[in-house]
């Protein structure tokens, strides 16, 4: 197998190997490489189709008003201007402020509700499985199943009925419903050793004592696990609260972009730097805990 | 010990999953309850209206927009689902080569558009796709060719956003591949090597049998995933040019909420339909990939 030193992709380090290795021949040097410098190209090829987007997106929302209907091919754009990002912040009828605030309001509360309810979930099936235990973990697992967003209908009957349209609840509530949560937790919990369980139950702990004072913080990496997907589903969620939403100041970033976009005729501009507005966070939040968003989903995917 | 009594003793168990257990039972059962009753009825926003049977899904049949929608979404499920494991498979073998130290990085940009919000994807790709202005059309003018209307050609469309889906989703499954492939033993490979087998051999005979299990799980997600599709169809084009990118999920929506004279009924039917064909999609998928593993 070749060794990731030798397979350097850029032709610098191609042209220093072949110099310090007089004996091999550079065509049979460059076959050797060949490989690895094709799965190179393939990957960064790759890699531009996936940043191209979000760079042309930035890039849309920088640039001077006047010059963005044009054909233009420019990456690397000669004037830029804050104007479009200036014009969002400060036009009344942009309420972005609001709508960020909304946004994290419905993620936070969605994160905590789901993070606590399955947690406790995952504590009680995992350490002390009740009779019909199997089922009820299966009855949980199974919503992953369920296509929520189908039943689109009946969910807007039953929030109305509850009387939670226009509701930070009535967001939060279903978007708290997310199984992936649960079994990160149910998984991590089982393999917590028991002994220290067992020695806080000999020196007469509760029940709630040792959920509490010993396995909630040794649970702390499937708990921020869970966080992060949690709040990552919460903040892109768009069918649910544009269904449940019909007020202007209820809207999270995530629906009121579509609002804006049809109902007031904003620019492409205007829209694509909400766009960005609404991007960024989820992006950072995953660029800076990809480990745990990364175990989360495979910790629910591979079988051990 | 009797049933009775260790029901009582394990009290704390039961109380301790009660919260999740009414969470997930009234906001995931009750609305698909609520939709199959709903569908049953003439239904409007504030009365239920009279009792209609299955007169809905009669109705239905017989639309023609549905039957459109209907087809769409059979074809854009398909190609999403075979598409996103063409690209994401051979992704994830080529990152697990171990040929590239910049691993972690690549698996983070491929990653990036699955945690972006849908509203943001499907306006990026309006964008790209703009007919005049757009980033494609530009480039492809650059070299000589006309580039097509990529959202307002109405047999082009549906295949414009199956691509924005991909896009969008490879990343995802590219993870769950590469998870799986890390707890392949690298001995295998090793021997293999030594017979002589090459690289591409080594993946057709080594990495995708032992992957089937991996592939089928894929499968099954990208199909509920792919049949709920709603916000890059939403955000794009609304089910336009004339119906052609509609998805039963789109146009029960537009049914229900976006006309004069809301037919929740109706919608509502709609929904059930589908939900009962994700449910159908989802056991033969399973079935059949079972089938397959096992023979």
């Amino acid at each position: 197998m070749i060794k990731p030193r030798n397979a350097s992709p850029n032709l610098a380090g191609q042209a220093a190997g072949v110099r310090a290795s007089s004996q091999v021949t550079p065509l049979a040097r460059l076959r050797r490489h060949l490989p690895a410098l094709a799965v190179h190209c393939l990957l960064a090829g790759g890699a531009i189709i996936f940043l191209l987007p979000y760079y042309w997106m930035v890039l849309t929302s920088l640039r001077p008003p006047d010059q963005v209907h044009a054909a233009r091919l420019d990456l690397v754009p000669t004037t830029l201007s804050l104007a479009t990002y200036q014009k969002i912040f400060s036009d009344a009828t942009i309420t972005i402020g609001r709508w960020f605030v909304n946004s994290l309001i419905i993620a936070t509360g969605a994160t905590l509700l789901n993070l606590s309810v399955s947690h406790l979930a995952a504590f009680a099936l995992a350490r002390r499985p009740p009779p019909g235990g199997r089922l009820i973990f299966f009855a949980i697992t199974a919503t992953l199943m369920v296509p929520g967003e189908v039943v689109l209908i009946g969910m807007f009957f039953l929030v109305n009925r509850l009387g939670l349209l226009n509701s930070y609840p009535g967001i939060i509530l279903p978007l708290a419903v997310h199984a992936v949560v649960f079994l990160i937790l149910y998984n991590y919990v089982k393999e917590i050793p028991r002994e220290l369980e067992e020695a806080a139950m000999i020196d007469g702990a509760s029940t709630w004592q040792v959920f509490l004072g010993i396995i909630t913080p040794l649970s702390f990496p499937a708990l921020s696990a869970g966080a992060m997907l949690e709040f990552l589903h919460s903040w892109q969620a768009f069918t649910i609260p544009y269904l449940l939403v019909t007020t202007n100041d209820m809207y999270p970033l995530s629906v009121a972009i579509l609002f804006q976009e049809t109902e007031l005729y904003s620019t492409v501009q205007e829209t694509l730097t909400l766009a960005t507005v609404l991007s960024l966070p989820a992006v950072l939040l995953f660029l800076l805990t990809q480990r745990r968003v990364f175990d989360g989903i495979t910790a629910g995917a591979v079988k051990k | 010990m009797g049933m009775v009594q260790r029901i009582w003793q394990a009290r704390t168990s039961y109380l301790l999953v009660l919260p999740i257990l009414l969470l997930y039972g009234v906001f995931s059962l009750l609305p698909i309850g609520q939709t199959f009753f709903l569908s049953l009825y003439n239904a409007k926003i504030v009365s239920l209206g009279e009792f209609v049977g299955l007169g809905n899904y009669q109705s239905l049949v017989l639309h023609s927009g549905f039957r459109q929608a209907a087809a769409n979404t059979v074809v854009f499920t398909a190609i999403c689902s075979l598409a996103s494991i063409a690209v994401s498979l051979p992704l994830a073998a080529l990152l697990h080569l171990r040929m590239t130290r910049a691993r972690p990085v690549l698996q983070a940009i491929y990653f990036l558009p699955v945690v972006t919000p849908g509203a943001a994807i499907g306006y990026i790709w309006k964008w790209l796709y703009d007919t005049k202005f757009g980033l494609l059309n530009t480039a492809l003018l650059a070299v000589g060719i006309e580039g097509p209307r990529w959202l307002s050609d109405p047999k082009l469309a549906l295949y414009s956003i199956a691509a924005v889906m991909v896009w969008a989703t490879t990343g995802y499954f590219m993870v769950i591949f590469l998870a799986h492939l890390d707890t392949l033993d690298p001995a295998l490979y090793e021997a293999a090597a030594i017979d002589g087998a090459g690289t591409v051999h080594q993946f057709l005979y080594i990495t995708l049998p032992l992957l089937r299990g991996a592939i089928s799980l894929v499968l099954i997600l990208g199909i509920i995933f792919f049949m709920q599709a709603f916000v890059l169809v939403w955000t794009m084009t609304r089910g336009g040019p004339g119906g052609s990118t509609h998805l039963i999920t789109t146009l029960s929506y537009q049914q229900a909420f976006m006309t004069g004279s809301p037919r929740f009924g109706l919608s509502a039917a709609a929904s059930t339909l589908l939900f009962l064909a994700i449910l159908l999609c989802t056991v033969v998928a399973a079935r059949v990939t079972r089938f397959l593993e096992d023979a």
